[in-house]
């Protein structure tokens, strides 16, 4: 029977068809002149067509299938739509208009900024993990505010966004990440919680001013302590690196004693969340033959208004990560490239790897095989670290455990 | 002597002040709320103030813990100033007279042929400035974000500049026979209409109109030998001189098709990981594009693989008792790539070293990680009768060697410290040091707290100092170097320990 429809299918010329429609407004139902509609074609170079002043168009000699459009209005979103031959006459595509945000960003005086980047967020319902992150910032009511859209200003401050989806955004801006300029949420608090939702219906222009506000940093301190009775090679020195989610890195360097605790000290540390590595480093390191970090430390600190004259740090050991590749049932084992802390490594024929050479961190991990294999799962310990990635350095011993699904025949994943 | 002018720097440093006036370049007029930074080691807060509404400034020195020999003046609509500051005992520090240069603007709109804006488009304004032999590209860029297509390039100094679309953002997706272009509608700067400004002009209406152009669709395939295994995650892409980069739809059977490629001359780059070799091979392949589609093209991983670069090294005509570190590194590139240890015979072996021209990079052993008898300090390396010590050598497909590399053991290691003049060590310090005679060029890093040590070959040497990376080039002209000769004392060095010496960062 198959073999029979086939044979009618090659036999029976196809008949070309007109795929038509008309491109709207989706609020008010206007006609949208000048979109534009592009159709895929299978093994072919798409089509394209441009309505008319009625927001009319349509694509002839088409033969029976079903395709897929995509249109185009100025100032609307992107639409994307099936259609099926011959069925398919008088579609009605609709399209929302985006919503556009314009500004200008000036520090405590006034003066334009000419280098603060904006960032337009969407709120989103917390999450397990958000918790230790410095770049996901918490609102009332279970939201947070994470992975905002960046711009930058121009040389005279102002910024303008014109592809905005409409809904609820909030808004940020910062300064230059070396400055006293402080992260500020629209219209003016420095704290999260004073972040005013903006509601933006499609088609609307609301301009937002901001000024930064600006004030001295505090001065973190405090102790690195190395582990007792271990040495690194002579000369080696450590170096403290706080980083924070606006860019801002601060660094400061001190010789490495062992047994002796060392003193070191930031100034002019912004409030904020900032990761603290610690590490290690050898005067004698060659950019082509490395020397990883002995010691080393990962913590999390939250710098607030006062200074912070105890961040004592203990240095690690920085063990070598051990783990092992596992499959999901139905697909091939194989060798997979695991990347995790800048390291890299195969995993063997019995699936086991060892990362090593890890400097300290927050890394993520990838786990890369085949095509149509994919890494389901990472668990390091008894937390699942292939989302969100992992602190580094782990507690000794602690093994990471990859499983790989893939593609089945059937289609199913 | 110089131990007194540090003494006397050091306090006419303390309750002193910067100050002075900023005025605008072009009307003389002074220019209000300029930001003014001083330098500050990492980690500190940098003194700074604003011009008030006279283009005054003043900055307080009451710190002593700072280093402060370098001042920025910022002010939208100008360009930025950086100079070193006069020495601390100069009255020229409390006089400053700071001119700001209006920047030039080139501002328009990206749309293509049905009238829509470009947005994501990023735009470049840029000159071919000659630097040495070759030329760079200097410049500055703008990201059309906006969703109207329209850009900004700001901060440009006067002069003429070839406006490009290097990236056309989601238009690419939607139509592919758009592409990058240069403004007057052309793929490569030839053609091309440059744009003039002036010292505070702003240039509107420099409009793109994209216009979709012909294409042809290029097939090539990817081969590896088959005792290697199935190469996996293959990845093709191909790109231009001048921004236009696409990735390739796998077709099956090892075959990768480009759709739409205008006319011009291209990169093609292959990656694939093989588990076999345990890593990745990438191969790159240039191509010229005409009127017609191309096909039969072929990318070989096995020519990528690279060979092996051999050879020994000698100290004193006999294998060194400790390791040498012998990298290479693309003449492009700063770091080197590839490198070895040399065994205890002195040979070394540098495998999968891929097709370019290589320069050497010996590093002995560390003068502090290593007794007196490990040290020694490279003379000469040479691949048969050349000398590739100075200006490298080529690597092509067939195994280099044997690299003969002399050192020598009878040298002189130099340790000390530097200090600023107010004698706090500087976060980083770069030393060069230059023998005299003969020119050749020593360098090390003095580490956090001010120390150094370097391995020197016997004789007398100039030393030059750099607290910043613009200073580190700058120790690269000779021109430089002759002018701040006398900056630092001399020093001799003997064969065993020297120091430890005391140097004082020149003002």
């Amino acid at each position: 029977m198959r073999l029979l429809y086939l044979l009618v299918l090659l036999t029976v010329p196809a008949v070309a068809g007109t795929l038509e429609g008309d491109v709207v407004d989706a609020v008010t139902g206007a006609p949208v002149a000048g979109a534009r509609v592009r159709v895929e074609l299978p093994r072919a170079d798409p089509v394209y067509a441009k309505a008319d002043d009625r927001g009319h168009f349509q694509v002839e000699n088409l033969v029976p299938g079903v395709y897929a459009l995509k249109v185009q209005g100025l100032g609307y979103m992107e639409a994307a739509q099936a259609a099926q031959l011959p069925s398919a006459s008088g579609l009605r595509i609709p399209l929302t208009r985006y919503a556009v945000i314009t500004g200008k960003v000036t520090d405590p005086n006034g003066i334009p900024l000419p280098i603060a980047t904006v960032e337009i967020y969407t709120a989103r319902a917390a999450q397990p993990g958000d918790a230790g992150r410095y770049d996901v910032q918490p609102l009332p009511g279970g939201l947070v505010l994470a992975g905002g859209l960046q711009i930058h200003v121009d040389d005279r401050g102002e910024y303008c966004y014109a592809s905005l989806k409409p809904g609820t955004h909030y808004l940020s801006a910062r300064g230059s990440p070396f400055s006293s300029d402080r992260l500020t949420y629209y219209p003016g608090a420095t704290d999260v919680a004073g972040a005013r939702p903006l509601l933006l219906e499609p088609g609307e222009h609301l301009r937002a001013d901001m000024q930064i506000a600006s004030g001295p940093g505090a001065r973190v301190a405090g102790r690195i302590v190395p582990p007792a009775g271990r040495t690194a090679p002579p000369g080696s020195y450590i170096n403290v690196t706080l980083t924070g989610r606006d860019g801002a890195v601060h660094m400061a360097s001190v010789p490495f004693g062992s047994g002796v605790p060392r003193p070191y000290q930031l100034t002019d540390v912004s409030p904020g969340r900032y990761i603290v590595v610690v590490a290690t480093r050898s005067p004698g390191d060659t950019p082509w033959i490395p020397r990883p970090s002995v010691f080393g430390a990962m913590l999390r600190a939250e710098v607030g208004e006062s200074d912070i004259g105890d961040l004592d740090v203990q240095l690690q050991e920085l063990p070598p990560i051990a783990g092992s590749v596992g499959f999901a049932e139905g697909c091939t084992p194989a060798p997979v490239r695991i990347i995790g802390g800048l390291s890299e490594t195969t995993s063997g024929p019995d699936g086991n790897f060892v990362l090593s050479g890890i400097s300290p961190g927050h890394f993520s991990v990838s786990a890369i095989a085949a095509p149509g294999v994919w890494a389901a799962s990472a668990r390091l310990g008894n937390r699942e670290v292939l989302r969100d990635g992992f602190d580094y350095p782990v507690a000794a011993g602690e093994a990471l455990r990859i499983l790989m699904d893939c593609f089945h025949p059937g289609g199913h994943p | 002597m110089k131990w007194c002018v540090f003494l006397l720097g050091t306090a006419a440093l303390y309750g002193q002040v910067v100050e002075g006036n900023i005025v605008d370049g072009i009307s003389g007029a002074p220019v209000a709320w300029a930001y003014v930074k001083l330098s500050a080691p990492a980690g500190s807060a940098a003194p700074a103030a604003r011009s008030d509404l006279g283009g005054h400034f003043r900055i307080s020195l009451a710190q002593a813990d700072t280093e402060r020999t370098l001042l920025w003046v910022s002010r939208p609509g100008y360009l930025t100033v950086s100079q070193r500051l006069p020495a601390p005992s100069s009255p020229e520090l409390s006089d400053l007279r700071i001119t700001l240069t209006p920047q030039a603007v080139i501002t328009g709109r990206i749309e293509d042929e049905d009238g829509f804006p470009v947005a994501f488009g990023f735009v470049q304004a840029f000159q071919y400035v000659k630097l040495g032999d070759h030329s760079v590209i200097r410049g500055t860029s703008s990201l059309a974000y906006d969703g109207l297509g329209e850009y900004r390039l700001s901060g440009l100094p006067a002069g003429s500049y070839y406006i490009r679309i290097s990236s056309i953002g989601g238009l690419e997706e939607w139509d592919l026979r758009y592409s990058p272009e240069f403004y007057g509608g052309t793929a490569t700067p030839q053609g091309a209409s440059m744009v003039e400004v002036k010292a505070g002009e702003t240039r509107s209406g420099i409009d793109f109109h994209l216009k979709r152009r012909p294409g042809v669709k290029i097939t090539a395939q990817v081969t590896s030998p088959a005792s290697w295994g199935k190469p996996e995650q293959v990845t093709m892409s191909l790109r231009s001189e001048f921004g236009f980069w696409r990735r390739a739809a796998a077709e099956g059977n090892a075959t990768y098709v480009f759709p739409h490629v205008p006319q011009g001359t291209y990169d093609i780059y292959a990656t694939a990981s093989f588990s076999s070799l345990g890593r990745s091979l990438s191969v790159k392949r240039q191509i010229g594009v005409a009127a017609d589609d191309v096909s039969g093209l072929v990318l070989n991983f096995d020519s990528e693989l690279g060979v092996e670069v051999s050879g020994r090294v000698l100290s004193d005509g006999a294998p060194p008792p400790c390791p040498y570190a012998i990298g290479l590194g693309l003449k492009s590139d700063l770091s080197p790539t590839s490198g070895a240890k040399s065994r205890p015979d002195g040979t070394f072996s540098i495998e999968s070293v891929k097709p370019g021209h290589y320069r050497l990079a010996i590093q002995e052993e560390q003068v502090n990680e290593s007794p007196p008898a490990c040290r020694g300090v490279t003379l000469s390396a040479r691949l048969g009768d050349t000398d590739v010590w100075a200006n490298g050598f080529d690597v092509g497909t067939v195994p280099v060697g044997p690299l003969q590399i002399v050192a020598t053991a009878k040298v002189g290691a130099l340790f000390g410290s530097i200090v600023d003049l107010t004698g706090k060590r500087p976060v980083w310090a770069q030393l060069i040091f230059e023998q005299v005679p003969g020119g050749r060029m020593f360098s090390t890093i003095a580490v956090a707290n001010g120390e150094f040590s370097k391995l020197l070959l016997p004789g007398d040497y100039h030393i030059y100092s750099a607290i910043n990376p613009q200073q580190s080039w700058a120790l690269s002209d000779p021109a430089y170097r002759a002018q701040h000769a006398n900056d630092l004392p001399m020093v001799r060095i003997v064969e065993g320990n020297n120091g430890p010496i005391k140097l004082t960062l020149p003002k």
